[in-house]
């Protein structure tokens, strides 16, 4: 069947919930309304349906409401594949391994911080690098120069490495998906390429979709959860959002696996629907092999957005000339979104292990789930969703829903409408930096043309993405955000 | 002949683009120079930096993205951007580059986007109208 097709051989299931009949495997479940689902691409349907076709997959192929075409498959995408029948495959993880978001509040509210925005991200802008190949901040003495044992100890420690160093707290880790380590990391199985590109990156944002924003509580949506996590406790409190991945080393990883699966595919006749979806059985050597190196990916980003959790804490310290405990910098949540983990799922009234791979897609915990830690077994787990820098961005909590109907797994951002290259010309620099100026929104960025690719109409509406999960059941709105800062590559 | 064309209406996330060239030497030099004016706006091609290196690949496709990953790396690992390349394919697929480049930090004020991978996604190498036309999708 062609993506056409598929579309129109949805079946509602309710107002944000549609299923196709079986492509491949298992059917497409679309989490989305139906103005958002009569906008996805075609190709959508067509990747979503390759995935279906995969060895092993459970239940559904599942897309989100901020599903888009991706390679391999779209971003926006999830799937659960069975431990012993099943695959792995970078393609249906991303390149950029373990991106992800993380969420500071501040005890600081609008009024304190508005009148030095300007030097709070200039600052943040000189402590962050970002932009192509940036280099880890020369002022720490642990990144320079790291040398392979180092970033050998990194991969496979994660988190537990920055608390070792004096970069993150125990009280960090809990608010950390995995607590910031999964112990499936082994360095043996990462290239020196990896190690050559990764040893330079800590701590660096890098460009693109990435960025570092302050922003403030605009709208609450559940003041209890809400006051539970220490935010919306006063009016207009602001907090910190950013959002980066493994950089060059994640990259690597998935760059040199998709090789050796290609080869793999070749030695053993399989037909692949996309070379981008190149896979080896997860119970293979050659699975066992990239699922060890993609999880020190999962670790050094992890490690990554912890050294910038360092930074921005210093630079407020330094702007505001208070202490870190008055300024009250404590890590909301720190979610992955381009991963594959073994997760417990009831399949068929079963308790089954399955490698669930998330594109572009969010764990999403309900109260209660054995893996949270403190006050999140009661609230659930944070699911963090950066929006663009123009309009916003949303923190929901994960449900019981979502680990019954989607693997615990719901949407990631607000999704893309447009690409870049049709961005740089559709979007007028001199106008998008006006607007952001008029909406009080401070940008630092090493470029305006890289900027206009960022711009707010280049992405589909978050309100109305968010809304339809929200709807869904799958993850429920906490708060929206409004930026009035923002650093881009 | 145009040396590269981006594409406006692919790549939702991303950045796409046909390379041509009337040789493949032509062509992955022109591959060369597309990659490093995606990362960096009106880059010179002139560079003060020399790199050369080999590759050899089992069919066009992989070359094109082993040759991309190339630049990309010594982007990441040596902070050179790749602005210009003389390259020779011969017909058993190895690739001799001898490039010229120019530090990050002397081009930090022209950044546009991040190159971080080339993608196997609609890639297609073949002749056309008496041009070899390569189109690929780089991941930013």
């Amino acid at each position: 069947m062609e993506g056409q097709e598929i579309r129109n051989s949805l079946k509602k299931v309710d107002k944000n919930t549609w299923e196709s009949e079986k492509v491949g495997n298992v059917p497409i479940k679309v989490y989305a309304n139906e103005t958002i689902l009569k906008k996805m691409e075609n190709d959508v349907f067509n990747q979503a349906a390759n995935a279906a076709s995969l060895p092993g997959i459970l239940k559904y192929s599942y897309l989100f409401s901020d599903a888009h075409i991706g390679y391999g498959v779209p971003v926006g995408w999830a799937g659960a594949f069975d431990l012993k029948e099943g695959i792995i495959s970078p393609g249906a993880i991303g390149f950029d391994i373990n991106c992800g978001m993380r969420l500071i509040k501040t005890n600081l509210t609008l009024k304190e911080v508005k009148p030095k925005i300007k030097e709070l991200v200039d600052m943040l802008f000189k402590m962050v690098p970002a932009g192509v190949g940036s280099n880890s901040p020369q002022m720490l003495r642990d990144l320079k120069a790291l040398t392979k044992s180092d970033l050998k100890e990194i991969a496979e420690e994660g988190v537990d490495w920055a608390v070792r160093k004096g970069y993150a707290t125990k009280k960090d880790e809990e608010r950390i998906e995995e607590q910031g380590r999964v112990k499936s990391a082994d360095f043996s199985k990462v290239s020196e390429d990896a190690f050559k590109r990764g040893k330079q990156q800590l701590g660096t944002l890098g460009s693109g979709n990435h960025y570092l924003e302050i922003q403030v509580v605009n709208k609450d949506f559940n003041k209890e959860i809400a006051n539970s996590l220490d935010l919306d406790i006063m009016k207009d409190q602001v907090v910190v959002m950013f959002h980066t991945g493994s950089r060059g080393f994640g990259h690597q990883i998935a760059s040199d696996y998709i090789k050796k699966f290609l080869d793999y595919s070749s030695r053993n006749g399989i037909t692949l629907k996309d070379r981008q979806l190149a896979y080896a059985p997860f119970n293979s050597d050659e699975g066992q092999e990239y699922f060890k190196a993609m999880s020190c990916g999962i670790n050094f980003a992890f490690v990554n957005r912890q050294i910038i959790n360092y930074q921005v804490r210093e630079a407020f310290k330094n702007t505001f000339k208070r202490s870190e405990r008055d300024l009250g910098l404590d890590v909301v949540y720190d979610v992955s979104h381009n991963t594959a983990k073994i997760e417990e799922y009831a399949v068929e009234n079963k308790k089954t292990n399955v490698i669930i791979h998330r594109k572009g897609a969010t764990r999403s915990f309900g109260p209660g789930n054995k893996e949270l830690k403190g006050i999140l077994k009661r609230t659930g787990q944070p699911v963090i969703v950066g929006g663009s820098m123009e309009t916003g961005s949303y923190l929901c909590i994960g449900t019981k829903k979502a680990e019954e109907e989607s693997f615990g797994t719901t949407l990631h951002g607000s999704g893309r409408t447009m690409s870049r290259v049709a961005a740089r010309s559709a979007i007028n620099p001199k106008k998008l930096l006006e607007s952001m100026k008029a909406k009080e929104i401070y940008v630092k960025a090493n470029s305006i043309t890289g900027l206009t690719e960022e711009g707010g109409s280049a992405y589909k509406d978050i309100n109305e993405v968010v809304d339809s999960m929200d709807k869904a059941g799958i993850s429920l709105k906490v708060l929206s955000l409004r930026p009035i800062g923002n650093i881009k590559g | 002949m145009e040396r590269y064309r981006l594409l406006k209406n692919e790549a939702t996330a991303d950045i796409a683009f046909i390379a041509y060239g009337k040789t493949l030497n032509e062509l992955f030099r022109n591959i060369a120079i597309a990659v490093s004016n995606v990362m960096v706006l009106n880059v010179k091609r002139r560079g003060t930096k020399k790199i050369s290196f080999k590759l050899n690949s089992e069919n066009i496709d992989y070359l094109v993205i082993d040759f991309i990953n190339k630049i990309i790396f010594y982007k990441d690992y040596k902070n050179i951007l790749i602005t210009d390349a003389k390259i020779k394919v011969d017909k058993n697929l190895n690739l001799k580059c001898q490039a010229v480049g120019e530090k990050l930090d002397k081009l930090k004020d022209l950044f546009l986007v991040d190159v971080k991978a080339a993608t196997l996604h609609d890639l297609n190498v073949k002749k056309e109208k008496g041009l070899i036309r390569c189109k690929i999708v780089l991941d930013v």
